[in-house]
């Protein structure tokens, strides 16, 4: 008698456990291992015949195997429901998680981003329930209450229509701003925007650009495009009446006690009636519709000083130098007036821009009439109106010769002690914030960061998690072809946690650790400054959690494989055969996520070709897969349960990330975002632009006004 | 004391936690020393011990664990889990009241009849 007969006697003691292979092989590695005891202490004088008494003293295989059965009965059940929950619900719980919150949170950051003109995205995703962008939200509010007014009646109904509610001028003052001079009704509507609102100098001077458009031509609107070439050109006079009706409307406006486009404060409305934003990509759409909204009409006043400029020449060349001079003189009741109704610093320099054209104009034609004190004091008075642009001017660049070292420091200082956005947004600003100040701004960048590498993180595990699954099918049908039963391990709890443990949960929480310790981590100073060592960290952690859970799991299967007489291969032809068979099921993903981006871009008519390519291409992966194998059929336990193990791991670690992690630096992002009183328009601040920017527009007004004595 | 029902049957289940209290043990090795320990007077099979021992494993009382011996040969060893180790001392309790029990109605003198020298 030999191991065959032991085998045949433990086969038939375990054959009641079938319904649990792992659980047979295991009660059958140990009743061989207690035959070969019992043989090696048995009495007899040859190995058979010890052997034989082993066997004699065992007991009757039929009663030992019902009597295993139903010891073993509960465990079987309850390991069956383990692996029920384990493939029907924990899996594909965690990748549908997973792939909500990374397709979720990337439709909402594309569709967002697809609004900038320098975005390369140009595809418009379905947003998920929940997780709308705030472009998303605008639309159904206009779904809900109307669409917004496009065509020209629509934008006057809706004006009119609003007139009465509490700043309702507003409206119609957009709509007069948005009516192109071209339009037949322009001069109407202009007069009825004058009966809304009849102190408000907005509609006379739109009026006087309308008839000094039909009236004449500035020689340095000629030229208003080419910087280089400033000489030059005349003034053309097409239409005196016209032109007369055009410094009447002028002077009409100068009466007017001020002057407001309303473009700040319908922007505030349309902000208000959009939801709160709250994520990073909430407040650039925020600022992007401010900031696409502010230039609208800036341009036009300062043709219309160019203008009135041309209009002083051509007085004073028809001798009547009275009204010339009091043209050129009016530069100072418009720059007063603009720079009362600024209420954004681009407004401001508009207004400076557009006395700087009206003086210098004013002051060649003080000297061409031979006042040249008055020219003088004009330019004198212009420079003190421009001052605060001056001296930050001079902040900003040394001239021609590249940035001033104190632009300079003051961009390193904002990279390094506050973020990208503000060294790119804050140095334009008189006013240099803070540290504690920049923290906010900091941090929300950490924040936005870590949430988009988690998503990526998220992502790479989602995949791991699929292509373990794929992997570990096509492993099970190799041993189910070789041994006609499919038997694929289920490790432990306690493997399962050491793995968690080790593999996930300890790189994680290192890298949470090391990054935000102040003395070594990397949140010290803005991210401009330590994205080598938050790089590093990054790769780090993302080699850990790629690499670490595959080589621990590897371990845990290698010996269980070995407890149960399982073959396994060497380590090298281990490692192999596993990147083979990652590289077959990651290449045929990458390429098919490459063919549904392309049919998004070709549209629908590339359907059925890259259907057929998709086809042929699962044809050629699953070839492959099949050959390989095939090829290593006889470690297919091996492969097939270090595969489908690693299935739980990864699906822990993303319910972990994603119910976890990814709450805790949203919540990090939406505090960091709200406390930070640099960046970005905010609800409760009105929307007045950059939180800073109100600051440096108020002490810019008040320098501007002092200079012209108008405070 | 109402006892558990398999103690009135066999007393295997008690003498496992005891044993494996003392040390983990593999399962050849707790018929070697339930054997030895009874001079022979018990001779348990495998058909007794290994249910046992899977159901044991099953209720958590001990657990199984695959370490190599001598000579690096890997054996299936049995240890009490805490859960076990905490049931020791009851089940000892009850098998010594079991048996004085037992004694009371095998050795005591029947009542009324006292017992002839």
């Amino acid at each position: 008698m030999d191991e065959p007969t032991f085998e045949k006697l433990a086969d038939q003691v375990t054959d009641g456990l079938n319904a649990d292979p792992e659980l047979r092989l295991d009660v059958r590695a140990e009743i061989l291992a207690h035959l070969e005891d019992a043989a090696e202490h048995a009495d007899g004088a040859t190995p058979d015949e010890r052997a034989a008494h082993a066997v004699k003293s065992f007991g009757t295989p039929l009663d030992i195997a019902g009597a295993l059965l139903e010891a073993n009965q509960p465990r079987m059940a309850w390991r069956a429901r383990l692996r029920l929950l384990m493939t029907a619900v924990l899996i594909p719980l965690a990748v549908l998680v997973a792939m909500i919150l990374v397709y979720g949170r990337a439709a909402r950051f594309a569709n967002t981003v697809r609004l900038f003109s320098f975005s390369p995205w140009r595809i418009t995703l379905p947003e998920l329930p929940g997780m709308l962008s705030v472009r998303t939200h605008a639309a159904r509010y206009d779904a809900k209450h109307g669409p917004p007014p496009r065509t020209r009646e629509e934008m006057r109904a809706f004006a009119l229509r609003h007139r009465a509610a509490p700043g309702g001028v507003a409206y119609y003052a957009i709509y007069a701003t948005r009516l192109a001079g071209a339009d037949a009704a322009f001069v109407r509507e202009m007069r009825l925007g004058e009966q809304l609102e009849p102190d408000n100098a907005l509609y006379n001077y739109r009026l006087a650009r309308y008839y000094l458009d039909k009236g004449m031509e500035a020689r340095s609107e000629q030229h208003e495009w080419n910087e280089g070439k400033r000489q030059g050109g005349t003034d053309t006079l097409r239409d005196r009446r016209m032109m007369a009706l055009g410094l009447a409307e002028y002077r009409n406006a100068l009466k007017k006690p001020y002057y407001d486009d309303h473009v700040v404060e319908a922007e505030h409305r349309r902000m208000a009636a959009l939801p709160a934003p709250k994520l990073f990509e909430d407040y650039l759409t925020y600022t992007e519709s401010f900031s696409s909204i502010i230039f609208r009409h800036l341009a036009e006043q300062r043709t219309l000083a160019r203008k009135i400029g041309g209009c002083a020449r051509l007085l004073a060349a028809e001798g009547r130098t009275d009204d010339a001079v009091a043209l050129v003189e009016s530069w100072k009741p418009v720059a007063v007036q603009q720079a009362r109704g600024s209420r954004t610093l681009i407004q401001l320099l508009v207004a400076i821009a557009c006395a700087e054209i009206a003086a210098k104009d004013g002051a060649e034609l003080y000297d061409a009439l031979g006042h040249h004190a008055l020219a003088a004091q004009t330019r004198r008075e212009c420079a003190a109106f421009a001052a605060p642009r001056t001296r930050a001017r001079g902040h900003w660049r040394g001239g021609f010769g590249g940035p001033s070292p104190a632009w300079s420091a003051r961009k390193a200082y904002l990279e390094r002690r506050g973020s990208l956005f503000t060294a790119i947004l804050l140095p334009v600003y008189d006013r240099t914030p803070t540290a504690a100040e920049l923290a906010p701004a900091r941090y929300a960048e950490y924040a936005v960061l870590e949430r988009i590498v988690l998503s990526g993180v998220l992502a790479a595990l989602a995949s791991c998690l699929l292509c373990g699954l794929i992997l570990a099918a096509c492993w099970s049908a190799a041993a189910r072809r070789a041994q006609a039963a499919s038997c694929l391990l289920l490790p432990s709890w306690r493997a399962l946690a050491w793995v968690f443990g080790w593999g996930m949960l300890l790189p994680l929480g290192l890298y949470a650790l090391l990054s935000r310790l102040p003395v070594i981590g990397v949140r010290e100073y803005g991210f401009g400054v330590t994205w080598p060592a938050a790089a590093v960290l990054l790769v780090a952690l993302l080699l850990a959690l790629a690499l670490l859970p595959y080589s621990l799991m590897g371990r845990v299967v290698r010996a269980r494989c070995a407890e149960l007489a399982v073959p396994v291969p060497d380590r090298r032809t281990a490692r192999r055969v596993q990147w083979t068979a990652e590289n077959i099921v990651t290449g045929a993903g990458l390429l098919l996520l490459g063919l549904v981006i392309g049919v998004l871009y070709l549209g629908p008519w590339s359907l059925l070709p890259a259907a057929l390519l998709a086809l042929l291409l699962l044809l050629v992966a699953g070839t492959l897969l099949r050959r390989l194998t095939a090829a290593h059929r006889a470690y297919a336990r091996y492969f097939g349960t270090l595969n489908r193990s690693l299935a739980p791991i990864f699906a822990l670690a993303i319910l972990v990330l994603c119910l976890i992690v990814h709450p805790y630096l949203q919540r990090s992002e939406v505090r960091y975002l709200r406390a930070d009183t640099l960046l970005f328009p905010k609800p409760q601040h009105g929307y007045p632009g950059f939180p800073i920017e109100a600051r440096t527009v108020a002490h810019w007004k008040q320098e501007m006004l002092a200079a012209l004595d108008a405070r | 004391m109402p006892f558990t029902a398999d103690l009135q049957f066999s007393p295997v289940e008690t003498v496992l936690v005891k044993l494996l209290h003392e040390r983990a043990m593999y399962g050849y090795e707790i018929i070697k020393v339930v054997n030895d320990r009874t001079d022979g007077a018990f001779q348990w099979k495998e058909g007794t011990l290994y249910p046992c021992l899977h159901r044991l494993e099953t209720a958590g009382v001990i657990a199984g664990e695959w370490r190599a011996g001598a000579f690096g040969k890997r054996r299936k060893y049995y240890a009490l889990t805490g859960k076990g180790a905490a049931l020791v001392q009851a089940r000892l309790d009850e098998w010594a009241a079991f048996s004085a029990a037992m004694d009371a109605l095998l050795f005591a003198p029947e009542r009324g009849h006292p017992v002839r020298a």
